[in-house]
């Protein structure tokens, strides 16, 4: 009896013993856990800043990266022609100056004087030029090489490949060398570059402070493919240097004291990334005072809004995407506008940021987000009204529910999205009696599906490239990359983009782009829903994040306002 | 003997060429491609992904995209213009990788020591290795001593600490380490400090070793109940007999057959990788890269990660295969 | 210990029982495999019976009721339990106990369906393989190396997006492709353990003695080696049941599992796995919505890990004390 009653206890002491702490240091009682006391400064040090990328980039070489993760580390180490002032306006970067001739055509580039790389070599007009050429070189085949196709003079003749769609083999068989000495870009002296366009394109200046035009060096470059992949080789001319990376683990950047550029001065010492890909595990790195700032998931927001020491760390941000159901307009019954309408009018936007986001980030009725040149947040035509819902459906060539055929709600496969388009099916069974099928599809090949065979309906998002808003408006052009994928084409809207795009006159220009969002939104091809954004928690003694002085630019380093940020713990 | 394990590794060449070409093949019909990824953002440009396409010969028939990749291909150098040799896996070029749009090889991703960092596989074979160790010195004696105190308290504990690892998944058995011995007893950080040479690698191995222990100590407790049962055991029992060691040796012998089977393929699985532990602990070895690379449709990469699998199983089975016979000198290899 | 006595006894008694009746009285001695075998009795009731036990439809939604923690856990004044919901609720505002009876389901079913393929494939290949001339063995061997080395997940993306419209890949709720996929890649360990078994035993003298007797080889096969590799096979069962699992949940989590449902006669909405997937990715907002999960698994996992244990102990003939 009395070996039978201690098996039975000391099987539970030892399953509490694993079970407890795991609910104990996860919200359940977050002042009975060590790591509530708000003091906390862990291990943090002066002047270092220590935060979570997630995850290593694949290749962080200017003129071929392309994703976010990608880009951060572009813009820590380089300084563009241009960069971004807090209203996401184009101001001088590397370039001291700008002067754009009368027709529009003409860049001339001033770099500010005495610039130098990281390492102390001179950083001259030559070593943009090389940057450019290299954009535009076919054999560098970069990812971005199409942005600048038909805007910089000669840039597609040149990149016949990528701009023409000429084959590889075709275009090494031209006359590159006379091809490259046409090519608009050209360094009058080492302080003077100059960039000749093909039409007038307001928005080149945002180009030009991407990172495509990073000025990378030649002498880098020719350590082999992969030179980028050495810290030591990996020398710039942005507010940072990259001092130390541990591949897979950590990269270091230490303050880069020859930057002279409009970020700048830095204040801190030394920013280190890292790389936890898991968020769990992050949220617990940033409750022992390991790191000192972390972007949280909707999933832990709950936990982190009822915390008496992490609700006081919560900063808000604005993103920089929109998301939005596409309705494929070549597919029944979406090629009727009525119907797209009564689907726009029938989702609850509201309910989906608070249930599912925990009203992180905000609602979206038009494409553009907040904060960017082109938002319009008065541009609201179908607010949620499941009773007009169903009278649009009524209206439309259907004529009730109950002749729809099969609604198919096509979606990227993952735990997390399973979750949310349960919790829209049912908005679609509640709001207009529709049984939808769910559908999700493996990420990659969802991808895929979007661009080949677009569903009937599904869920993609937009981010932005620069902020303009011909990086956004102009998608939904007739075979635009957007547009392709709904099957969209609406000859009125093509006209009105095509002339936003070359209005030399900012206020007229801003006018047609919002005529042409407006038809956007009224024809439906699409019906946005929400854009990102939302809190990030900050410990209490990094200095210089706010709301107020956060620059759309940061966000997209994933950083906030960085060059002002201190950590004094 | 040395006949038999030169048959065995002419065996393995025909192995390795089914799995590449069969990982190859279905990586290849799987659909999307690894220009497809990050749904939310600018996709390739049609004629961009022309030229990616034409530069990893993606639009060559797939019998020679498959002898690119494994045996070798005439290939047009884009610096030079000429047509050179270039050989593939059986040369050890195990191909570009597409994420790194070509730039890096499959070989220096896994295998490369650069900066005095040491290589992904280093990372990947330590923590195998460690956690293989740790479960067997672990998991053998925990499993006899269960077996010769079989239904009493100190077998059920055992039965109940090794099952309860394996019944949660090694994401959540990591997390718990995490929770308990680095964010409440403060005895390790969170974020791994790979510099140091020990006390990053200690929870991990525990984390993987955990899986692999109950494994272990169950067969033991199991085999070594079986064979204490056997008439000679038995018999030696009975008469007392004076030398135990003998009745010992024996009895640890026959209970390591399955034991030392299980270990062939844990071992070449451990080694190559393990997706949760790397992740909770920030390893930074193979298993997250080779499976992060089925999402990217990295072919080269899917296909290398197959073939390294299969050659260390391989490797791992032939040792087995050569222990039998030193366990149990009736299995002979002629 | 007494000595001549009982044996007698135990021998007059024996002789009429049959081998079963004799093993359930071994086993129904042993109290730990009880235990595990009421427990699996237990879940087996609650997988059938589902729709009458739970409180709630394990599907539906509730707008404003997500995360709700379990009624007994009212410490936070921002977060209160809803008395409806016994375990609290999920993300999406549904009822965490009514989808755990539900997630029984799925689980048992993943846990031993694709086990019988993995059994049956594994102990036939293992069989020959260890009992065959060297070339046969040798062939099967490297097979399963090959088929331990099979792109499974890449397959399963590739079955799903291609049968996604079809009765096969919507069949049980995309719960057969699972089985498919699992129980083609499954059986390679457990080939390996019986052959590495039955190379030993082979040569014992009880073999070579039924050998020379001239009896056929499939008798010795089954009635005379099979037995005797019992003991690591059901060890290896016992492990591979959370490893079935676990693998469904990994999948789900990856996008290639089970289909999500909204459909209310969904027999089959979710799977103990699935909800141990969305409860990790949830740890710190909602634990329960992770503790319940493991709780119920760890416990399955142990009853039949007690439960095997005692067969093995309750089967063995030798093993008549």
């Amino acid at each position: 009896m009395f070996v039978r009653s201690l098996r039975r206890s000391a099987a539970v002491v030892l399953m509490l013993a694993l079970v407890v702490p795991l609910l104990a240091a996860c919200g359940g009682a977050p002042a009975a856990s060590p790591t509530a006391v708000p003091t906390d400064t862990g291990s943090a040090e002066p002047g270092v800043l220590r935060i979570n990328v997630g995850s290593e980039p694949d290749n962080v070489d200017p003129q071929l990266a392309s994703f976010v993760g990608e880009i951060q580390y572009i813009m820590m180490a380089y300084q563009g022609l241009m960069t971004f002032d807090q209203d996401m306006n184009p101001i001088p970067g590397a370039a001291e100056s700008v002067e754009v001739s009368d027709d529009g055509l003409t860049y001339t580039f001033k770099i500010r004087p005495d610039s130098t790389y990281s390492d102390g070599t001179p950083l001259t007009a030559k070593n943009f030029e090389y940057a450019w050429k290299r954009l535009a070189n076919p054999k560098t085949a970069g990812q971005y090489q199409s942005l600048p196709c038909g805007i910089i003079k000669g840039y597609s003749e040149w990149s016949a490949a990528a701009c023409q769609g000429l084959s590889m083999t075709e275009t090494m068989a031209l006359d590159l060398a006379t091809l490259e000495a046409d090519y608009g870009v050209k360094a009058i002296d080492d302080s003077t570059l100059e960039i000749e366009l093909t039409a007038p394109a307001p928005y080149f200046l945002s180009m030009a402070a991407l990172w495509i035009g990073a000025p990378v060096r030649e002498a880098d470059v020719a350590k082999g493919d992969d030179w980028w992949y050495d810290a030591e080789n990996y020398i710039g001319n942005g507010p940072f240097v990259l001092s130390e990376w541990d591949h897979g683990n950590k990269a270091v950047w230490e303050a880069n004291p020859n930057y002279n550029g409009p970020l700048g001065p830095v204040k801190l010492k030394k920013v280190e990334y890292f790389m936890i890909s898991e968020g769990q595990v992050a949220f617990q790195a940033y409750q022992n005072g390991e790191l000192d700032m972390l972007g949280i998931s909707p999933e832990d927001l709950a936990a982190v809004e009822t915390d008496p020491v992490l609700s006081q760390e919560i900063v808000n941000v604005t993103g920089s995407c929109t998301f939005y159901f596409g309705f494929n307009t070549k597919k029944a019954p979406f090629e009727d506008t009525k119907v797209r309408q009564a689907f726009a009018q029938a989702f609850d936007r509201e309910a989906w940021n608070r249930d599912i986001f925990g009203n992180m980030g905000s609602v979206a009725y038009s494409f553009i987000p907040p904060g960017f040149p082109g938002y319009e947040p008065d541009l609201n035509l179908w607010p949620f009204d499941p009773e007009a819902a169903k009278a649009t459906l009524a209206e439309s060539s259907y004529g009730s529910v109950e002749n729809l055929p099969e609604i198919k709600l096509t979606y990227s496969a993952s735990a997390r999205n399973n979750a949310r388009f349960e919790w829209v099916a049912a908005q679609l069974k509640t709001n207009l009696g529709i049984e939808a099928v769910l559908d999700p599809v493996d990420p990659t090949a969802y991808t895929a599906l979007t661009k080949t065979d677009p569903p009937q309906l599904f869920n993609l998002g937009w981010c932005a490239d620069y902020p303009d808003p011909q990086n956004w408006i102009s998608l939904f052009q007739t075979d635009g990359l957007l547009s392709s994928r709904v099957g969209y084409s609406n000859p009125e809207f093509d006209a009105l983009v095509r002339q936003a795009d070359v209005e030399q006159d900012a206020a007229k220009r801003a006018e047609l782009y919002a005529q042409a969002q407006e038809m956007l939104v009224i024809d439906a091809p699409v019906t946005f829903t929400r854009n990102d954004g939302g809190p990030v928690l900050v410990k209490p003694y990094v200095q210089g994040v706010s709301e107020e002085t956060i620059t759309p630019i940061d966000y997209w380093l994933g950083f906030f306002n960085l060059a002002n940020v201190d950590v004094q713990p | 003997m040395t006949a038999y394990i030169i048959r065995r590794i002419l065996w393995q060449i025909p192995v390795l060429l089914i799995v590449g070409m069969m990982t190859f093949g279905i990586a290849k019909i799987t659909p999307g491609g690894p220009f497809d990824t990050d749904p939310d953002r600018r996709q390739l440009s049609p004629a961009v992904e022309k030229i990616l396409r034409q530069k990893f010969g993606m639009d060559l028939p797939f019998w020679r995209q498959f002898t690119r990749y494994m045996f070798f291909d005439f290939v047009e150098n884009p610096k030079t213009g000429e047509t050179e040799l270039q050989w593939g896996a059986i040369g050890g070029n195990f191909g570009p990788t597409y994420s790194s749009r070509g730039n890096r090889t499959v070989q220096q991703e896994l295998f490369e020591e650069r900066s005095g960092k040491p290589s992904r596989f280093y990372y990947s074979a330590r923590l195998g290795i460690q956690a293989l160790i740790f479960a067997v010195v672990l998991g053998i004696p925990m499993g006899v001593l269960a077996a010769l105190r079989q239904n009493t308290i100190i077998d059920y504990l055992i039965l109940f600490i090794s099952t309860f690892f394996v019944s949660l998944s090694t994401l959540i058995v990591g997390f718990l380490l995490v929770i308990v011995f680095a964010v409440n007893l403060n005895w390790f950080t969170v974020i791994a400090d790979w510099q140091d040479p020990i006390r990053p690698w200690i929870l991990p191995t525990i984390a993987l070793g955990s899986t692999s222990l109950g494994f272990i100590t169950r067969l033991t407790r199991s085999s070594v109940l079986e064979v204490k049962r056997q008439d000679y055991i038995r018999t030696a029992q009975a008469k007392g007999l004076a030398d135990q060691i003998v009745i010992w040796r024996h009895m640890l012998k026959n209970a390591l057959l399955p034991v030392v089977t299980v270990l062939g393929p844990l071992a070449a699985g451990l080694i190559t990788g393990t997706l949760y532990t790397e992740i909770i602990f920030q390893v930074p070895g193979m298993g997250n890269l080779l499976v992060e690379a089925i999402s990217k449709r990295d072919y080269s990469m899917i296909t290398s990660g197959a073939l390294i699998f299969v050659f260390f199983l391989g490797v791992a089975n032939l040792l087995v295969d050569i222990a039998y016979g030193a366990i149990d000198p009736r299995i002979s290899y002629k | 210990m007494t000595v001549a006595a009982p044996t007698l006894n135990d021998l007059n008694i024996q002789k009429p029982r049959s081998l079963w009746a004799d093993a359930f009285r071994r086993l129904s001695r042993n109290r730990a495999a009880m235990v595990g075998l009421v427990v699996v009795v237990i879940y087996v009731l609650i997988a059938i019976f589902a729709p009458l036990i739970a409180p709630k439809n394990p599907v539906e939604q509730t707008s404003g009721n997500s995360l709700r923690p379990p009624v007994w856990v009212t410490d936070n004044p921002k977060r209160m339990p809803n008395p409806e919901n016994l375990f609290g609720t999920d993300t999406n505002g549904r009822d965490i106990l009514s989808r755990l009876i539900y997630g029984v389901r799925v689980s048992l079913i993943v846990g031993l369906v694709p086990q019988l393929i993995i059994v049956t494939i594994g102990i036939t290949i293992g069989l020959i393989s260890g009992f065959a001339e060297r070339w046969l063995d040798n062939l099967l061997m490297r097979i399963t190396e090959i088929v331990a080395s099979f792109p499974d997940l890449l397959f399963i993306i590739t079955l799903t997006v291609a049968f996604r419209d079809t009765a096969f890949g919507k069949a049980f709720n995309g719960l057969l492709l699972i089985f498919t996929a699992l129980a083609a890649v499954g059986w390679t360990g457990m080939a390996r353990l019986v052959r590495g078994q039955v190379l030993s035993l082979k040569e014992k003298e009880f073999i070579e003695a039924a050998r020379a007797l001239g009896i056929p080889t499939p008798t010795i096969l089954f009635r005379h080696i099979l037995p005797n590799t019992m003991a690591p096979i059901i060890v290896a069962i016992s492990f591979s049941i959370p490893g079935l699992i676990l693998a469904e949940a990994i999948l789900t989590f990856l996008g290639v599992g089970m289909k999500p449902s909204v459909d209310s006669t969904n027999a089959l909405p979710t799977s103990l796995g699935q909800m141990m997937s969305e409860g990790f990715s949830n740890l710190s907002s909602g634990p329960w919505m992770l503790l319940f999960p493991v709780v119920m698994i760890s416990t399955l996992v142990l009853s039949f890990t007690f439960l095997g244990d005692g067969l093995r102990d309750a089967l063995d003939p030798r093993d008549s004390a």
